[in-house]
């Protein structure tokens, strides 16, 4: 048996697959925590402005944003589950 | 001259030596086993550096502690503070670690090589090593014929720490039998002439051998037999370390200007350290006679005694030098100028390609991450000059719309000279280095090269695109029909949004606002196709613009497309490290095509 091979059957032995899970879904979670921060930040961006053009671009930033929290959140259920 | 007559001078030396004495041949050919089994030694943990060390490497010299533990620790389990030296250079060349941390590292490998000296003088001379040595190589011959690269690297360093006893156990024999026949100890000369010429010799012996650890074990089996005096053997000690540097300077000679620098550093400390020894040799030996003292060795046990010795005064040399780094970086950075990249026709070639890391794949990959940022570098100045765009401006704080009423230049860019002068030298480089070192990676670092490669060539693309686009830019930028000029006042306003946001993701650490700004931008390139969002229908069905208009601009957003799309790519791959958080994500969260076009029907 090569070492690899070794290796692999003594991780998968010991369900060593379930560090990588965990280490992507802290990966997530450290993400979606950042998004919400930033989704804040831009609401309160939004109240202070009044120029329409400048209120459209940060409303399309705010969509953007909203977009990749509901991604993340999706994602996250389906590693939590796996 | 001297060169060519080095060679066959030595052969003639030691085929006289070898006619004349039958112990001297003996210690010559331990010193030959002995120095194979280093290079054995030296094949075998370069199988397991294949990853291992070269991460540990770059992860623990964050910190000057933490690179003199990494050097002590790394030399005392290689036995070769030459392989631990050569190997920091090739780090250091490929930009994977600073020249302080270099320094640190190449201070404790000088540290670590004195438990080589304790290992010999304490089992060694003490025990029959020769016993262990045939197993060893029995068993590290069965190794080399597996097909599995870990247990061929095991089997080279058994066979080498085989060598290593066996050619101690024949210096140790030769030097025994030498002392019935000839006493070399009669040659002793006293006081500080005995010193210099001693530590000269020591210093020739290293150089030759080209291992300091050979040099010492030399010298301990030849202290042993009595052959040298005690004095003597410390000064040849001293030279050995002080010769030892030769190997650290030929490695440097194919490194860039950060590894000559570190092996400068390393001959002024290894110099400062020898001058010091010198200087203070009696209260240092005095000092050891202390701590033999104090560890009950026998008073008359030289053999240890030049152990101790060997590691207090590398020891003083660290305590001495170490509040000199910043000012040793500093000298090493003002004597020894970074050559400029261009040569005098003002080509750019490769800054951190070093052949010397191509055994290496983490540090293979680094150097050509950073080789790869390096062409980015110099495309997004082509693709900004291309544009008549200052980047400087690009980078800065000011609204685009001021960004893009500066000019670059008055007179038209040639891109293609850019091209061959920035880009196509580095290009052609990734390429060769990219395929020498994929033979010694595995397949998940191979993918990742592909990649790089594929980045590479986006940005390539992007650069030949610009140059396309560049002439109805000029000439539409400044034309009377004021639609035509406004839509390639909108490229430019595009290209330039792009490339600030890539710029942005370049130096961002933020997983977030990468997140973000690349799907600001996936989603702002297919908004801006003109082809796609009725844009240009709507000219040509107005007669806004002429049929010819209309060509040149349906060619050219093709163009500025592709400008973006393969920029984009190319920051995808190359602005998510590897093993950042984000890499781990990046799949799962970036947005797709039918995600964009989801969006995008959404607004309309």
């Amino acid at each position: 048996m090569g070492i690899k091979k070794f290796v692999k059957t003594v991780l998968d032995s010991l369900n060593m697959k379930a560090f990588e899970f965990k280490s992507k879904k802290k990966s997530m979670k450290t993400l979606l925590r950042k998004l919400k921060k930033k989704r804040v930040s831009v609401l309160k961006e939004l109240e202070f402005t009044s120029d329409q053009e400048k209120r459209a671009i940060i409303k399309e930033e705010l969509h953007l944003i909203t977009f990749h929290i509901e991604k993340a959140k999706k994602k996250l259920i389906e590693l939590k589950s796996a | 001259m001297p060169k060519n007559i080095f060679l066959p001078l030595t052969l003639i030396l030691l085929g006289y030596g070898f006619w004349n004495s039958a112990n001297f041949k003996e210690i010559a050919a331990g010193i030959a086993i002995f120095l194979f089994g280093m290079l054995s030694l030296e094949q075998g943990f370069k199988a397991f550096s294949g990853g291992l060390l070269d991460k540990i490497l770059k992860n623990s010299t964050d910190k000057l502690y933490k690179s003199i533990g990494f050097g002590i620790l790394s030399t005392s389990i290689m036995q070769s503070s030459s392989l631990v030296s050569v190997l920091t250079i090739s780090f250091l060349g490929a930009g994977l670690i600073g020249l302080s941390q270099g320094i640190g590292i190449v201070f404790g490998a000088n540290l670590g090589t004195t438990t080589g000296a304790w290992l010999v003088a304490a089992y060694g001379l003490k025990v029959d090593i020769a016993s262990y040595a045939m197993p060893m190589l029995v068993f590290g011959l069965i190794f080399l014929f597996q097909k599995s690269t870990s247990l061929k690297g095991l089997g080279y360093i058994l066979t080498g720490l085989g060598f290593l006893f066996l050619g101690i156990h024949y210096m140790k024999d030769g030097f025994e039998a030498f002392k019935s026949t000839i006493n070399l100890s009669a040659y002793a000369i006293d006081g500080y002439k005995g010193l210099f010429l001693f530590t000269l010799i020591g210093m020739f012996a290293t150089v030759v051998m080209q291992s300091s650890h050979a040099t010492l074990v030399l010298i301990i089996t030849a202290l042993a037999a009595g052959q040298v005096s005690y004095e003597n053997a410390l000064a040849l000690a001293i030279g050995a370390n002080v010769g030892t540097t030769i190997t650290a300077i030929i490695g440097a000679m194919s490194s860039n200007i950060e590894g000559k620098r570190l092996a400068a550093a390393h001959l002024i400390f290894n110099v400062t350290t020898g001058l010091i020894a010198i200087l203070f040799i009696y209260q240092i030996i005095a000092l050891v006679d202390y701590v033999a003292l104090y560890f009950s060795i026998a008073e008359d046990d030289y053999t240890l005694k030049l152990a101790i010795f060997h590691t207090v005064f590398n020891a003083i040399g660290v305590i001495v030098m170490i509040p000199f780094i910043n000012s040793l970086v500093l000298f090493l950075e003002k004597f020894l100028k970074q050559q400029p990249a261009e040569d005098a026709m003002g080509f750019d070639s490769a800054k951190y390609l070093n052949d010397s890391v191509l055994e290496f794949q983490e540090s293979s990959m680094g150097a050509i991450i950073r080789e790869t940022k390096h062409l980015y570098e110099n495309s997004f100045e082509i693709i900004a000059h291309g544009l008549n765009l200052k980047r400087s401006k690009i980078v800065s704080p000011l609204e685009l719309e001021e960004v893009i009423k500066g000019h670059y230049a008055k007179k038209y860019i040639d891109i293609e000279a850019l091209y061959h002068h920035k880009i196509k030298n580095i290009y052609g480089d990734i390429l060769d280095f990219s395929t020498r070192a994929q033979a010694n990676m595995n397949p998940e670092y191979i993918q990742e090269l592909y990649r790089l490669k594929l980045a590479s060539r986006d940005m390539v693309e992007a650069i030949k695109d610009t140059k396309h686009l560049q002439k109805n830019l000029v000439k539409y930028s400044a034309h009377p029909n004021k639609y035509i000029k406004e839509q390639y006042a909108n490229i430019k306003m595009n290209l330039a949004a792009l490339l600030r946001n890539i710029h942005i993701i370049a130096t961002t650490d933020e997983e977030d606002v990468i997140v973000l700004l690349l799907s600001k931008v996936r989603i702002s390139i297919e908004k801006n196709d003109i082809l796609a969002n009725g844009v240009l229908d709507n000219l040509i069905r107005n007669k806004n613009i002429t049929n010819e208009m209309a060509t040149s601009l349906m060619n050219d957003s093709v163009y500025a497309y592709n400008i973006s799309s393969k920029l984009c790519n190319m920051a995808e791959i190359l602005f998510i490290e590897k093993n950042s958080d984000l890499n781990e994500v990046h799949d799962d969260v970036h947005i797709t095509q039918s995600e964009v076009e989801k969006i995008l029907e959404k607004k309309v």
